[in-house]
């Protein structure tokens, strides 16, 4: 017997659509889960104070703001190096095995678990550039793993901007240069702007790769300089959830909930700032 | 080969090669000044190819490679001490589909010479402005020179288009085209505008139809799978054609 295709068609739908549904449970649970266990920490000592008592008691303002160093030396060694290499790859790479090469490095730098970075950051930074365990050891290993999702997102997100944008331009006597900034990069800015906050997120939130290269397990002082240690949101948080005896549940989930905050602010940026550069657009 | 002194364009010997497939094949070719030049033929018989040849626009394609020169006021384009965006401006192309950049319309209209530089917001305003009344298009954008270029009317956009490259001050003006997805009204608005501005340039038009041709081409030239087989006046090739196969063609027996 024939089922009537009303029926699959709806049966496929209710499939599809429980689907897209279960991606939400998980997030909402995890996010409901770690507020309400959390939410009791979040004071404004919490984030103000510095840790006390073998971090059992106080704030986190250290880790914090080491995050916070940690995310602007990421950005600022991976956007540049990132946005630029989407660039060139969409923009002005011939099809040759040079290219190729970079291609697939890139795929395989994607693919590349993060506690390596760590090990290779460690390696590099630390020890053989003499950086020492440093903001700026940290900031560039974080913006090394980075840099695939930034390099990947950029040219896909100029690879969208319609090919007769660029005839145009060069019918016109425009360089390529010219080109890419007044016509593609501004139509592929959104998408470019999503890809480096998705990236950014990531790092933020990592710890194998700081755990060697900048992380300090308890530092109650804030950094003066690049070349200084920190604490970090991430590694705090593995710290106090397996090192610490004793340590008060509250506190762990409220550092995670002041983690998911910082992330999910990132996030809500990202969105602010791609919504006003399409209301400008506006085609 | 002798260049006759009106020539703008001389071509000598050329022929394109997408691959290996030939696009255009020995042409030679005077384009004069102060006229319009209707290249006609069938679809696939290189016309597009020759007009892009003109501006060096056939360099974007990486499979391509040109035979022959191509003289622009007597002097080879493809020299080295050439600039292709220098040529570009001073031989400017219209496309059968109109690609409004994703600009304001003054924007799109001054886009051209922002990128030579050197040209102030007031000397771009009054451009801006020659240009769309040129392209016979001022009238109905000029309360709205902010708006996106995008939510102008198809046959707003091509004038538009055109407008764009008067900009220029281009001494050649290539089309492609530039009618074929026009209503007629706006059809005879462009053809009006061309015939305006062949006072002043040298004029290549690949027309949408042989009829096109005969109203604004002051000379044809007739191709056929990539050969040139007739060049002349209009009138002599549309009442007199020395080949056989033009007349099949504008005649109407084939294309």
């Amino acid at each position: 017997m024939r089922i009537p295709r009303y029926t699959t068609q709806k049966i496929a739908f209710g499939i599809i659509t429980a689907a897209a549904v279960g991606v939400v449970i998980p997030l909402v649970l995890v996010i409901a889960y770690i507020v309400v266990q959390g939410i009791g920490a979040i004071s404004w000592e919490f984030i103000s104070a510095m840790p006390r008592n073998g971090m059992r008691e106080g704030g986190i303002l250290p880790a914090l703001v080491g995050t916070i160093w940690l995310t602007i030396g990421t950005a600022l060694t991976s956007i540049p190096l990132g946005v630029g290499g989407g660039i060139y790859l969409s923009e002005y790479a011939p099809d040759n095995s040079l290219t190729r090469t970079i291609r697939l490095a890139i795929i395989n730098l994607a693919g590349v678990p993060s506690v390596v970075y760590g090990l290779f950051g460690l390696g590099l930074f630390v020890i053989f550039l003499r950086f020492g365990m440093s903001i700026l050891a940290g900031s560039l290993t974080l913006g090394i793993m980075t840099l695939p999702v930034i390099i990947s997102t950029t040219e896909q997100a100029l690879r969208a901007v319609p090919q007769s944008f660029r005839v145009v331009n060069a019918s016109l006597g425009g360089t390529t240069w010219q080109g890419i900034r007044k016509v593609t990069l501004r139509q592929a800015l959104p998408g470019i702007m999503t890809g480096i906050i998705l990236g950014l997120e990531r790092a933020a939130g990592e710890t194998a790769p700081i755990l060697f290269t900048v992380a300090a397990f308890f530092l109650p002082r804030l950094p003066h300089s690049a070349f200084d240690q920190t604490m970090a949101l991430p590694y705090h948080l593995f710290v106090i959830s397996t090192q610490v005896p004793g340590m008060p549940i509250q506190i762990q989930y409220g550092t995670a909930l002041v983690l998911l905050a910082f992330v999910l602010t990132m996030n809500l940026l990202a969105t602010l700032i791609r919504r006003y550069y399409r209301r400008r657009r506006q085609w | 080969m002798t260049i006759s002194p009106t020539a703008k364009f001389a071509l000598d010997d050329v022929s394109y090669y997408y691959g290996d497939q030939p696009a255009l094949r020995n042409v030679s070719l005077d384009i004069p000044d102060k006229e319009i030049l209707a290249v006609i033929g069938p679809g696939m018989s290189g016309k597009s190819t020759l007009l892009r040849i003109l501006n060096r626009l056939s360099d974007l394609a990486t499979e391509g490679r040109l035979e022959g020169r191509v003289l622009l006021d007597g002097k080879d384009i493809h020299d080295p001490d050439v600039s292709v965006t220098r040529l570009r401006a001073r031989v400017g192309i219209v496309f059968a589909v109109p690609v409004p950049l994703p600009l304001s319309i003054w924007e799109n209209v001054a886009y051209g010479p922002q990128l030579q530089g050197g040209t102030s917001k007031p000397e771009l305003d009054s451009l801006v402005e020659m240009s769309l009344k040129a392209a016979a298009v001022w009238e109905e954008v000029k309360d709205r020179l902010n708006d996106p270029a995008a939510a102008l009317s198809g046959g707003q956009q091509q004038r538009l288009c055109l407008a764009r490259v008067l900009a220029l001050q281009p001494e050649v003006i290539l089309l492609d085209e530039p009618c074929s997805g026009l209503d007629p009204i706006s059809t005879m608005k462009v053809e009006e505008a061309l015939l305006a501005l062949k006072e002043h340039h040298c004029i290549v038009i690949v027309p949408h139809n042989v009829q096109q041709a005969s109203r604004i081409g002051d000379e044809v030239a007739f191709l056929l799978t990539g050969e040139l087989v007739e060049h002349g006046e209009a009138e002599e090739v549309f009442t007199n054609p020395r080949d056989s196969r033009t007349d099949d063609y504008i005649t109407g027996r084939f294309g």
